[in-house]
């Protein structure tokens, strides 16, 4: 079956004013199948906003392929591009910058089907009056304006935005990180009713690993524009192959004293380094606990380990 | 409410805030032994920031404390006028912010910014910057804040606000703008500090992990009262207020199942000239009865040491 | 001063209310004819009435036309050439910058360039160019006005454009399939207009004292047809014996533009987005 998204050796490079260009994203490969979520954590400078930017065409790719339900992105044309954006739609993290102040809620969510002459008139306001109700809103709600709704009701309805076309692809850029935790879990509750509703392939950015694990199948982890790790859920979350992985999952406070408390920790030394001047060999190798001489000079190979696809040097010896 | 022997480190006792005839803290009271970290948690509109800018009376022009007092180590300083208070300021009470890089002025080195907390030595300086973990400290002293990391700025301000070695460090939220893993790293240091130097921790977070990670004490708070207050431990692994509860039960977890539904709260926090009479959360309560709308809980003792605002307490899973 | 609709604001829209419509309707309130000469009454004093001629509220100038029905007609032309120039310059300069602030690269160069060179000529020089080549006329003072202006709105449209355009909600447009001319007109253009009605705002009181100047220097509305600034021109000889020629239509011209300058602040008040956050 044709993935809904195939990504293969992208490398996206910003470049700087003085000095060597931005590495953001740096020979990353992956794929997405038809009703599956993608979870994709990392930290600031991992590249994965840069990835989603990339894969919904917002941002060049300098080198590498991006397929979207079959047709090319990179390089493509303006009309291709244009054609492939009803594929692949974006949520946005921060709800008071995602929607135009200055235009009410139903001209909004209607907009990508007005644009495309998908529906005009009554039409058009039957299905803004149903994507509505599909995020929990009421169809009254459409001749509102944004600021007349809290954050999370906002965020619904740039889902429902967001579902217009119907695309084969959602990608959600950290769509609960700027929300409240009790509206987190409704919103989060929402995305999982929905994929399953709409059978649509999703990719799900986030610094937050329980939020990752909650609504997905598969989970990469990103560092300094590579790809660390990709594994089935639970083989991620139970058996962690990488150490950036394992020293994430450590780091992530759990809310029981009890388990925070005894649990293990992996202290990463120093800070991330920058994406303009990443560190030789295996990008990971300045703070990793487990570095080895040959993680300064080489590159690791992106290799399967039995469910798992990891890039470390060390894995052989595990 | 701690029951210890010596003097609380830092006591409030009915602290009330208002901004026009509108209340929005009310009654909010606690104290903290010397070296121990208490957090305040809640989601935004609960009035934890305002509760931890009313403690060192930085308080925004329009909000006012319009009752309680603040007794830093036995001594009242609710009153305390302006001159007197700058001093305690950096001394003996201090805070850190959530954004570092822009809580530090970006046209001063990092060393002129701690010295400015205290007047210290270049050397006192130094020793600071090395203890708070920054790695070679006669480089980065010299350096301006846009030369340092997120992570870096936050040392540099947890440096500057306990060169002088306050008996109290106000946190508020100091590690929500930073990666999870330098987080960790932060909270680490943060509870090392505490013990080593006997500083008590006031923690304003609205992340539940946090507080279980170095908080030994929590109060969480609601439309700005204190909902419940004790022992992290015991607050967490019995709650007794039905907002606590379904709290934890919506924050999504590593070891919940995957793809599981999570608790929600229905309903919003509700705006301060909207607060009734009776308890704030009724609305949102599915224990709430008459008896909940009409009359506001007061803090009862459940256990030593945990107290909660609720007349279904003992209920609550 | 707030944003909210104080007494102080309302007096100033009341202000500017009376003005707009003593100057749109001028034609039907004036006493006289604006130029109609009565020469046995010249240079007469306000609430000078005679049995034939009438009451001349503010008096008469020196060739004895009445005094306001000269001023409510310049308030109509200064009206006139105020909205009209600021029309002009609005429109012109805010589509430059939403076209350099939007695409960048070299249309922005090109455009910021044009806008320096035009900043640098003086307004005077280029008024008295343009009325040198085109000859002095009500069009080439619009003209005039309009081409000297318009950088002011592009610098505004084109920052303002600059700082929305990477917006996550201008992105979902661009996702939904909006192309430019949509995203400029249906999202940029309706975020961007606050700031630009401030500038337009103070604007128009510059070009009411432009215009009043440049009539002053001969270069804009031409005699007999009455400005401000003529009448004041006309009036500078006659300031011992005839102060009303000179200080009514002063007064008139410093009142209106400060009402219009205290609005603009407060407008600016209102668009503030720091301001709109509560």
């Amino acid at each position: 079956m044709t993935p809904v998204l195939a990504v293969e050796d992208l490398a996206v490079h910003f470049p700087a004013r003085h000095g060597p260009p931005v590495r953001a994203v740096d020979g990353v490969s992956f794929a997405i199948a038809p009703h599956e979520t993608l979870g994709l954590v990392g930290e600031s400078g991992c590249g994965k906003s840069t990835i989603s930017n990339a894969v919904v065409g917002l941002v060049a790719p300098t080198s590498g392929s991006v397929r979207v339900a079959g047709v090319e992105i990179a390089g493509a044309d303006r009309r291709t591009l244009r054609e492939m954006r009803a594929k692949a739609q974006m949520v946005f993290q921060d709800p008071a910058t995602s929607l135009n102040p200055r235009m009410t809620v139903g001209a909004a969510v209607g907009e990508p089907l007005l644009v495309r002459g998908v529906a005009r008139g009554a039409t058009l306001r039957d299905r803004v009056a149903s994507l509505l109700i599909e995020v929990g809103l009421r169809p009254e709600h459409a001749t509102r304006y944004p600021h007349q709704f809290s954050g999370g009701q906002r965020q619904r309805i740039v889902i429902a935005r967001a579902l217009a076309l119907r695309p084969a692809l959602l990608v959600c850029d950290e769509p609960v990180s700027a929300l409240d935790v009790s509206v987190r879990a409704q919103i989060l509750n929402l995305l999982v009713e929905l994929q399953a509703s709409h059978a649509m392939a999703c990719l799900f950015v986030s610094h937050d690993l329980a939020v990752v694990r909650h609504v997905c199948d598969r989970v990469a982890v990103m560092y300094l524009g590579h790809l660390a790790e990709l594994a089935p859920r639970e083989a991620l979350y139970t058996t962690p192959r990488h150490p950036y992985t394992r020293a994430l999952l450590a780091a992530v406070p759990e809310p029981d004293p009890a388990l925070q408390r005894t649990k293990l920790r992996v202290p990463l030394q120093g800070e991330i380094p920058s994406p303009a001047a990443p560190p030789p060999g295996c990008v990971f190798h300045t703070r990793c606990p487990i570095a080895i001489e040959k993680c300064r000079r080489e590159v690791p190979e992106w290799r399967p380990l039995g469910e798992t696809m990891v890039a470390c040097h060390r894995t052989e010896e595990a | 409410m701690s029951g210890a022997a010596m003097t609380a480190a830092l006591a409030v006792t009915d602290l009330t805030l208002a901004i026009g005839g509108v209340s929005v803290v009310d009654a909010v009271g606690f104290s903290i032994a010397p070296g121990e970290v208490m957090a305040l948690v809640g989601e935004s509109g609960c009035g934890k920031s305002l509760t931890a800018q009313a403690l060192l009376r930085l308080l925004p022009r329009q909000v006012h404390q319009i009752g309680g007092r603040i007794l830093l180590g036995g001594e009242d300083i609710t009153a305390l006028p302006e001159r007197r208070m700058r001093r305690l300021r950096g001394s003996r009470l201090s805070m850190i912010f959530q954004e570092p890089q822009s809580a530090l002025d970006p046209l001063a080195t990092v060393g002129a910014q701690v010295c400015e907390a205290s007047r210290a030595s270049r050397n006192a300086v130094r020793r600071m910057l090395a203890e708070v973990g920054i790695a070679d400290p006669d480089r980065r002293i010299d350096q301006y804040p846009f030369e340092l990391s997120g992570g870096m700025c936050q040392r540099v301000m947890i440096a500057s606000a306990l060169i002088g070695g306050p008996a109290v460090l106000v946190a508020d939220e100091p590690t929500t703008a930073l990666d999870v893993t330098i987080q960790a790293q932060i909270l680490d240091l943060l509870r090392r500090l505490a013990a080593e130097r006997g500083t008590a921790i006031v923690l304003i977070t609205h992340d539940m992990g946090v507080v279980a990670d170095i908080a030994e004490r929590v109060a969480v708070m609601y439309a700005g009262r204190i909902a419940e207050i004790g022992k992290t431990e015991a607050v967490f692994a019995a709650p007794r207020h039905p907002y606590t509860s379904l709290l934890l039960a919506a924050i999504p977890r590593l070891s919940d199942a995957p793809k599981s539904r999570l608790a929600v709260i229905e309903g919003s926090v509700p705006a301060p000239s909207d607060y009734g009479a009776g308890c704030r959360f009724a609305g949102r309560c599915p224990l709430a009865d008459a008896r909940c709308v009409a009359e506001q809980p007061p803090l009862r003792t459940m256990e030593e040491g945990h107290l909660s605002a609720c007349w279904h307490a003992e209920r609550v899973a | 001063m707030s944003g909210r609709l104080t007494p102080g604001i309302a007096a100033i829209l009341g202000l500017l209310a009376i003005y707009v419509l003593a100057a749109m309707f001028a034609p039907w309130i004036a006493p006289h004819d604006p130029l109609r000469q009565v020469l046995l009454l010249r240079l007469r004093p306000p609430l000078t009435s005679s049995p034939s001629a009438g009451l001349f509220l503010l008096g008469t100038d020196d060739v004895g036309r009445d005094l306001l029905s000269r001023i409510l007609e310049g308030a109509r032309a200064s009206l006139i050439v105020g909205a009209l120039s600021v029309s002009v310059s609005l429109l012109s300069g805010t589509i430059f910058g939403l076209l350099a602030g939007w695409f960048r690269g070299w249309t922005a160069v090109l455009v910021l360039r044009v806008v320096d060179v035009v900043l640098s000529v003086p307004a005077i020089l280029l008024a008295v160019l343009t009325v040198a080549v085109l000859g002095p006329s009500f069009t080439n003072l619009i003209l005039v006005l309009g081409l000297t202006r318009w950088p002011r709105y592009t610098r505004v449209a084109y920052a303002q454009t600059l700082q929305i355009a990477t917006l996550p909600y201008i992105r979902a447009a661009e996702m939904a399939g909006a192309r430019a001319p949509r995203i400029l007109l249906r999202h940029v253009l309706p975020n961007i207009a606050g700031p630009l009605m401030v500038v337009a705002t103070t604007e128009f009181g510059l070009m009411i004292l432009f215009e009043a100047g440049l009539s002053f220097l001969g270069l804009g509305i031409q005699p007999p047809n009455p400005s401000w600034g003529s009448i004041m021109s006309e009036g500078q000889n006659y300031v011992a014996r005839a102060w009303w020629m000179t200080v009514f239509p002063g007064i008139c011209l410093f009142g209106v533009v400060l009402c219009v300058n205290l609005l603009g602040d407060w407008l600016r008040d209102r668009v503030d987005p720091r301001a709109q956050s509560r």
